[in-house]
């Protein structure tokens, strides 16, 4: 579309008409899509929806000529598995720049606007540098602040200039590290949409759940229609107002929207950074997600994790890697305390103890929801120090 | 049981608090007994406060009061039994750590700790839901990092739950038997 001169606010129109018209809202069968795809009256259906739906937009209706050309082309385009693979990558290295981007201005005290990022996708590099000529010194702050080393000794501390220093910022690694855990956000979303929230919940997310309730009392026929489509279909019923019921109701649109749009990709409070994005305010949603980002972190720290509370394990693993991550999984429809409990009795039971690279101290606590299978999951970190 | 001394003593102190303001942002019922004749409030090493959380601001404490108040913050319960500066001031103890226990307790009533005074006192006692850290150390930087100290963790664990409710009962009864301060008993002096 860019190639083609469409303007970037237009871009959504037709993506949604696009869905709409393909039906991606009932089905993500390849072979059912391709079909569709290849039917005669593919293109004359996506312009009488993108007509259907400008009702919406503000801007003027787009050149059939335009669009007739655009989808021609579409048509042409061939996708393999391997695009899907190199979108994934791309995705996860954009969304993995965003953090650091993020990480970079928190740790130096600066503003997004004196930090840019570039990125080298044959090297899987992503650069941080200052965003003006000769330089502004905050990726140099950054550097000096890259990372902390984690053992703890009383006579090295007392000796250290850290003790006199009224503030000392927090090391680019752990801040990095703390914006890759689940954004809050979304996790309440996702339990308000898709799970029970009348049980026992931590106070930041049992805030967002009782405002979600609160909107739920204007946005019912919205919420109640999310839930019919079902967690699958979050992402493409969110884009465009193709998904939209307003036959009675003017705003019911808008309300729509508004609750399909809930933080499951990415929201400023996490990795969205709208206009400093490369790919522009407009775009950005569809270029990084928290989701991939969430797999992500999983991945990494697979081999650390521990589900089965073990203590000898988790000791085995810290001796190893220096870090260990203990998981509980419980079903939300059900009391998660015994679960919390557990965790709670076995973090502290390893507390202190000594390990080949130092003493067990309990350095994070997060929790995550997954969508899937309506679980709620809590990790407890555990690192030597 | 754990024995405690050197690093093990912060750490172990530390964590204690955390979990317990895990605890009460989840909405269990959570507390902490601090009991110990002297206070201060000092800085926390940055390696302590390494956390890293969407549920909870662990991370950005520097102060012990900042991890105190944090816990109250988060709906949990801080009882402290110390003494009082008022007595302090009538014995041959340095009267700029007078002021400085002063100050120290004026910052935890602010952050709505209750204050509790018994002129006897030299027990020393961290006692919460999940367990109880008792020892020779006072609740100060000295206690904690200067002086050669010695003690004890009892989690709140199947396998020690008779140490644990021997020191949360006798805990309690110090409670019951401290007086309860007023802000003229620890204004700045």
């Amino acid at each position: 579309m860019e190639r083609m001169g469409v303007p970037y606010y237009s871009h959504e129109l037709i993506l949604s008409s696009m869905i709409a018209m393909l039906g991606l809202d009932e089905t993500i069968d390849e072979i059912t899509v391709s079909q569709r795809v290849s039917d005669d009256n593919f293109i004359s259906g996506v312009y009488t929806n993108i007509l259907k739906e400008s009702t919406f937009y503000e801007s003027t209706v787009l050149d059939r000529d335009m669009v007739q050309q655009l989808l021609q082309e579409f048509k042409r385009e061939v996708i393999k598995g391997i695009d899907v693979l190199t979108k994934l990558k791309q995705t996860l290295l954009h969304s993995m720049a965003h953090i650091l981007l993020l990480s970079a201005a928190i740790t130096a005290g600066s503003q997004l606007e004196d930090l840019d990022y570039l990125i080298n996708e044959s090297k899987n590099e992503i650069i941080i540098f200052d965003s003006v000529s000769g330089g502004n010194g905050v990726s140099e702050t950054v550097f000096e602040f890259l990372s902390d080393s984690t053992r703890f000794n009383v006579s090295e501390y007392l000796a250290s200039d850290e003790k006199g220093e009224s503030y000392r910022p927090r090391s680019f690694e752990e801040v990095g590290f703390e914006l890759l855990l689940p954004c809050v956000n979304g996790v309440a979303d996702r339990i308000f949409l898709f799970g029970e929230s009348d049980q026992l919940m931590e106070n930041e997310i049992r805030r967002k759940l009782n405002e979600l309730k609160d909107k739920q009392a204007t946005h019912t026929k919205a919420v109640e229609r999310i839930k019919k489509y079902g967690k699958d279909k979050m992402y493409p019923i969110g884009i465009g107002y193709h998904a939209v019921d307003y036959s009675n109701d003017s705003h019911e649109a808008d309300r729509f929207k508004e609750a399909a749009n809930s933080c499951l990709h990415g929201c400023p409070e996490c990795i969205s950074i709208a206009s400093k994005c490369h790919l522009g305010a407009f775009q950005e949603k569809y270029g990084v997600s928290k989701l991939v980002l969430d797999e992500f972190l999983i991945y990494m720290t697979r081999e650390a994790i521990v589900d089965n509370l073990s203590q000898e394990e988790v000791l085995r693993i810290i001796d190893e890697k220096g870090f260990a991550i203990l998981r509980g999984v419980c079903s939300i429809a059900q009391s998660c305390k015994s679960v919390s409990d557990k965790l709670d009795n076995t973090t502290l039971a390893l507390d202190g103890k000594k390990t080949k690279q130092g003493l067990v101290k309990l350095s994070g606590h997060w929790l995550n929801f997954e969508i899937s299978n309506g679980n709620l999951i809590y990790y407890y970190l555990l690192r030597a120090i | 049981m754990s024995h405690l001394s050197g690093e093990g003593i912060s750490l172990i102190e530390i964590d204690l608090l955390i979990s317990e303001c895990i605890k009460a942002n989840r909405g269990q019922q959570a507390f902490a007994y601090l009991i110990s004749p002297f206070l201060s409030d000092f800085k926390i090493p940055s390696k302590l406060t390494h956390f890293a959380s969407n549920v909870i601001n662990a991370s950005d404490i520097e102060q012990i009061s900042d991890l105190i108040g944090l816990l109250v913050h988060y709906g949990g319960r801080v009882e402290i039994v110390t003494r009082s500066p008022v007595d302090l001031l009538n014995t041959t103890i340095n009267k700029s750590f007078v002021r400085k226990q002063s100050r120290t307790l004026i910052k935890l009533a602010q952050k709505k700790c209750k204050i509790r005074f018994n002129s006897k006192l030299h027990a020393k006692l961290t006692v919460t839901s999940q367990g109880v850290v008792s020892g020779s150390f006072n609740l100060t930087e000295s206690g904690w990092f200067h002086n050669l100290e010695e003690g004890s963790f009892f989690q709140n664990s199947t396998e020690y739950k008779k140490q644990y409710m021997e020191k949360l009962n006798w805990a309690n009864a110090l409670i019951q038997n401290s007086l309860e301060s007023t802000e003229k008993d620890y204004k700045d002096r």
